[in-house]
């Protein structure tokens, strides 16, 4: 694979705010790549900035190996996928699909196969006649995917396009989305805060913050090997435990005296550090485990239903909550309010350096418990 | 009470209220047909003065004279007011509200205020055409109003449209064009016949700003209602309300076509 997309050093500020602070990211021909992170990452001012409607302060963005930033959006080869889909209200979805061509001044006969194809492509072909106005939210989304990859672009930039629809819908639209990249083989690039969605879809995801990149990786790179702790946080659940680093002996202590070891460190973390395990990597047992050697005693408060999973609730002496998700079959129930330990081996635990935003969660939780 | 009864009396209210509107209407297109000498004293039914409309060139000539200055206002307000309204809608910058606040004021002069200034004005640089005094003392009240009307509709338009025009390869002009202009032609037809309308029956500026021989339909009308209003008066109202209803069914078939476009297929 070869790169379709470098986007090198883009800085970007609005007033006092920074949307982004050197980025630095390569997008791959053919790859399904996700811009993951909370509202205000910057993560749609990186893809206005590749269609065009947004010029970076600093940087280089080039696609194809050509330097763009000079050229205006409609001579870039790349097509944009709306979030709000933004269809011509005053043309039918065949019009719709066929503005795109008939800039390139495409002959109406190839005009009229490409636009058919297209929209056979996403099963709107009997829709072809319709206003946008008289579809539905799914069925609009299809013909904005039509209009946009009619054009065979190098390049498909989807910004939170299914931010809009139910969750049925958009489970539906997840899978068609996704098969859709793989027949045509262009690279897509989307934006989204749906963590879920990131996962199911992309080949690779990048973890933005603050303007930021935090990190980039396959989805299972991502889950199973977080870099830090947002990372860590913002991909799946975790629990987190606060306590004292020693990078020399790599043994971890939290205030009350429980000694937790742990195969992944977070390069630089020493001192003040947070240990992080996933809900669904415990056990909960009525009495100590034999063998292991991570385990809090607490007394289970709760017990969530979510449907193939119970999630536990542990309150520890300290306070707060530590999570535990048991599969339904195969596992006991636990009767609440009994005394519990909860235990996990350290290859499923990590060290992170402590992340401002997680201890101030942590410390809220504690005191409310 | 009975609901049949609340519905059947609310019907008769609004029949009520829509006679009331438009009964004048139906007396000057009766009255139209009266074939005595003075106007509001029937006698028969004819269409005596119709003909006397039609054979009279001072008439004529002020018909001749409304319809030309009332097309030229339309041109000069819909181009400035388009351009106008579309700038504070898609580049407000500092000149927004000062701007703003100058079209309010024009709005709201008083036409005599607006009337006199203009004549002044004219004088001064000299120009004496009697057509385009008044289509310019007319065009300015419409800009504004044009202004007004195309900035609502424009902010309406979701500016991403314009970006997706972008992405899918059409030059700002074009997306202009093909986009952006169809989606406000509504609001530039709604101004274009709001901006005639006013024009054709406006009095007061016309009065001060027409030169001699150059006089508007409603000046004329004015003008010969002190020497007693005869029935070819009627008549020209009544044709030029039929000119009116046209233009307005026109515009209306005009809008549902261009809806209706071409499809792909």
């Amino acid at each position: 694979m070869s790169t379709a997309i470098s986007v090198q050093g883009i800085t970007k500020r609005y007033g006092n705010f920074v949307a982004l602070n050197g980025v630095d990211l390569d997008i791959e021909h053919g790859e399904f790549l996700s811009l993951l992170g909370p509202s205000g990452a910057g993560k749609t001012t990186i893809l206005r900035m590749i269609a065009g409607f947004d010029r970076p302060d600093t940087g280089r963005i080039s696609i194809l190996d050509r330097d763009i930033v000079n050229l205006p959006p409609h001579k870039r080869p790349v097509n944009t996928v709306f979030q709000n889909y933004a269809l011509f209200p005053h043309m039918s979805v065949a019009d719709n699909v066929a503005y795109g061509l008939r800039q390139e001044r495409t002959s109406a006969d190839e005009r009229r196969a490409r636009v058919r194809e297209a929209l056979d492509m996403v099963e709107m072909t009997t829709m072809a006649h319709r206003r946008p106005d008289a579809l539905s939210g799914g069925q609009q989304q299809r013909v904005a995917l039509a209009r946009a990859l009619v054009k065979r672009p190098a390049i498909l930039l989807l910004d939170e396009p299914l931010g809009a629809l139910d969750r049925r819908l958009r489970a539906q639209m997840q899978i068609e989305l996704k098969a859709l990249q793989r027949e045509t083989g262009i690279a897509f690039v989307l934006v989204t805060h749906d963590q879920d969605e990131a996962l199911a879809l992309s080949d690779r995801i990048v973890v933005m913050r603050g303007g930021q990149i935090e990190q980039i990786g396959t989805p299972s790179e991502l889950y199973d090997l977080p870099r830090s702790a947002f990372v860590a946080n913002f991909i799946g659940s975790q629990n987190f435990l606060q306590g004292d680093f020693e990078q020399s002996t790599g043994r971890f202590t939290t205030p009350e005296g429980i000694v937790i070891s742990a195969a992944c460190v977070e390069p630089g973390a020493a001192g003040e550090a947070l240990a992080a395990v996933r809900p669904e990597n415990t056990a909960i047992t009525t009495s100590r485990p034999e063998g292991v050697s991570n385990a809090v005693h607490g007394r289970l408060i709760q017990g969530l239903h979510m449907g193939d999973s119970i999630e536990y609730v542990v309150r520890p002496a300290s306070g707060g909550a530590l999570f535990s998700r048991q599969p339904r079959k195969g596992t006991p129930e636990m009767t609440i309010g009994t005394d519990v330990w909860l235990s996990w081996s350290p290859e499923e635990t990590s060290i992170f350096q402590p992340d401002a935003e997680i201890v101030a969660n942590l410390l809220k939780s504690t005191n409310r418990g | 009470m009975n609901n049949d009864i609340v519905g059947m009396l609310l019907k008769a209210w609004t029949v009520l209220v829509i006679a009331f509107l438009f009964i004048p209407i139906g007396v000057v297109i009766l009255y139209s047909f009266n074939g005595g000498r003075i106007l509001f004293i029937w006698e028969e039914f004819s269409t005596f003065w119709y003909a006397a409309a039609l054979d009279n060139h001072r008439i004529l000539n002020a018909l001749d004279v409304s319809l030309r200055s009332a097309l030229l206002n339309v041109a000069i307000s819909v181009a400035l007011g388009t351009a106008a309204g579309i700038a504070i809608a898609r580049h407000a910058g500092v000149w927004t509200k000062p701007f703003m606040f100058l079209v309010g004021l024009i709005l709201v002069t008083p036409e005599l205020v607006s009337a006199i200034g203009q004549v002044i004005w004219f004088n001064r640089v000299g120009l004496d055409q009697g057509i385009f005094r008044l289509a310019i003392a007319h065009s300015l009240f419409n800009t504004a109003l044009v202004t007004v009307i195309v900035r609502a509709r424009a902010e309406g338009i979701s500016q991403t449209l314009e970006e997706a025009a972008g992405d899918l390869g059409a030059p700002p002009w074009r997306s202009f064009l093909q986009v952006t202009l169809p989606l406000m032609l509504p609001a530039v037809i709604a101004g274009a016949l709001l901006s005639f309308t006013y024009s054709f029956d406006n009095v007061m500026i016309s009065l001060f700003v027409q030169r001699p021989g150059a006089s508007s339909l409603p000046v004329y009308i004015l003008s010969s209602f002190k020497a007693g209003l005869r029935g070819d008066v009627a008549a020209v109202v009544v044709m030029t309300l039929c000119v009116t209803i046209v233009l307005v069914v026109l515009s209306a078939l005009l809008l549902r076509g261009g809806a209706r476009r071409v499809n792909a297929f």
